[in-house]
């Protein structure tokens, strides 16, 4: 339908071309499309996300750019591939966020939020909870490199309010 | 390290992290920094087993309040909890699910043990403009007196619900009462002791894409048949000691159906068996569209009696 391309610039002045179908993923975009301020020679500047982020955004918007009208596409050829379509991408996303470190899963949030693709947030939040979940305090601490800034007593205190957490 | 990206972080997205663990383990970063130590209670969303609390019930008491009390105003996303019951904090804790169901909550899943029979409507979910997803088991709904308006509801999975011989169309309001329905589940809905009787649930929809039905009858003279009119239900799974009879009116676009069940047509010669024969093979013309068939080794034994 519409292969329209368009330009993004990440804030360090890398340029990416993209489908509009993908770009609409984010919310940003889309608005930034329908009223019109998008001219088309002109890259849209994206202040907050670098280069190397934004490629792994494009990356997503252009893994899930059939999303939105897979209700639309029910003919009876595509039923079975549509399933497996769906297989693919949930692997997809799995090895997608395998390969990044905690640190570029951090960055990818603020850019999925910051450029509102509620899908990505999801993905990633669920993906950073997985690394926190059954962990020690003292290990979560660690990975997220947290400083502790209690006292002993502070310490002791929130210990006694939630022991029922805690065992 | 990352700890630079944290701190950017906003309250807001930590929260939505802390949404997807157990609450338990999202009070538990309480202990990491000053910053840290109320988000949880942001966290627009509960995922506990009252056990964990066991054997005390004012510290579960509390933690409710303080809880609910801080999010007053918030709109919940996500409730969902395993109850097993503190002695006298039953009608308190209803009263809470009813106001998170007030507040706009989206996912309620709830599991209440033991199984006390509690009409389970008086929480007005049922008039819920918000839930998306609703998972009840162990729960009373009964009383027909109302109107079913669940205009977003997509998911409905129902263990043990129903103790009544008008089960059927308690569940057969609650479906028609979600117009956009997608996936619905029923674990032995219909407890009901012995007895003759004849049930009929009737189940239309014209949005649901997956269903799942586990009955379980095997008692007395209960017949009872199952009425499927789901014209864009595509995943159907039987599984369990079958209903009598299932009808199926309108499932041209079915897919895939995984039959797990033990329909007793071992004996063709008897009238009976010869009824139930010819109820399966009704059953199988009226899925005869559909592409890929589990089906488990006894019901193919039987199968292939039919045949």
């Amino acid at each position: 339908m519409s292969s329209n391309m368009i330009m993004l610039k990440s804030s360090d002045g890398a340029s990416f071309e993209i489908e509009e179908a993908a770009a609409r993923k984010s919310k940003i975009i889309a608005n930034m499309i329908e009223v019109e301020c998008v001219d088309e020679d002109k890259a849209i500047p994206l202040q907050n996300v670098t280069g190397n982020i934004l490629a792994l955004v494009i990356e997503y918007c252009n893994k899930h750019i059939v999303d939105d009208d897979d209700d639309v596409a029910t003919e009876e050829a595509s039923e079975e591939e549509e399933e497996a379509k769906k297989k693919k991408v949930d692997d997809w996303e799995a090895e997608f966020m395998n390969s990044m470190s905690l640190e570029t899963m951090f960055e990818l949030l603020l850019a999925a939020n910051y450029l509102n693709i509620k899908s990505l947030i999801d993905l990633v939040c669920q993906t950073i909870a997985n690394n926190i979940k059954d962990k020690t305090p003292e290990e979560v601490r660690k990975i997220f490199s947290i400083e502790n800034d209690f006292t002993p007593e502070e310490e002791e205190e929130i210990r006694k309010e939630n022991a029922w957490a805690f065992g | 390290m990352a700890c630079d990206t944290l701190c950017d972080l906003s309250d807001s997205l930590l929260t939505q992290i802390l949404l997807n663990l157990p609450t338990k383990d999202s009070v538990n970063t309480s202990f990491l920094s000053k910053r840290w130590r109320n988000l949880w209670l942001c966290v627009l969303g509960l995922h506990l087993r009252t056990r964990d609390f066991y054997p005390y019930k004012e510290v579960f008491q509390r933690f409710m309040d303080q809880f609910m009390e801080f999010n007053h105003r918030s709109r919940l996303q996500k409730f969902d909890i395993v109850y097993y019951d503190f002695e006298s904090y039953r009608d308190r804790f209803l009263e809470l699910i009813s106001t998170v169901v007030d507040h706009g909550i989206q996912h309620l899943e709830f599991f209440m043990y033991p199984c006390n029979i509690d009409d389970f409507l008086r929480q007005k979910f049922y008039k819920s403009n918000t839930l998306v997803s609703l998972k009840l088991r162990n729960v009373e709904l009964k009383n027909l007196e109302f109107a079913v308006s669940l205009p977003c509801l997509k998911i409905l999975h129902l263990y043990k619900v129903c103790y009544d011989i008008d089960g059927p169309l308690v569940v057969e309001k609650l479906i028609l009462g979600c117009p956009v329905l997608e996936d619905l589940e029923l674990v032995i809905p219909f407890n009901i002791g012995c007895g003759k009787f004849r049930l009929l649930l009737r189940v239309r929809s014209q949005t649901l894409k997956i269903c799942s039905f586990r009955f379980g009858f095997s008692r007395g003279n209960t017949y009872f048949t199952v009425e499927i009119d789901a014209p864009r239900l595509k995943y159907m799974s039987l599984s369990g000691n079958q209903s009598d009879n299932i009808v199926i009116k309108n499932l041209s676009s079915l897919l895939m159906i995984n039959i797990h069940t033990n329909t007793d047509l071992m004996y063709p010669l008897t009238p009976e068996g010869l009824r139930k024969r010819s109820i399966f093979c009704d059953f199988l013309t009226g899925i005869s569209s559909v592409r890929r068939m589990i089906i488990c080794e006894e019901t193919l034994e039987i199968n292939i009696y039919i045949i």
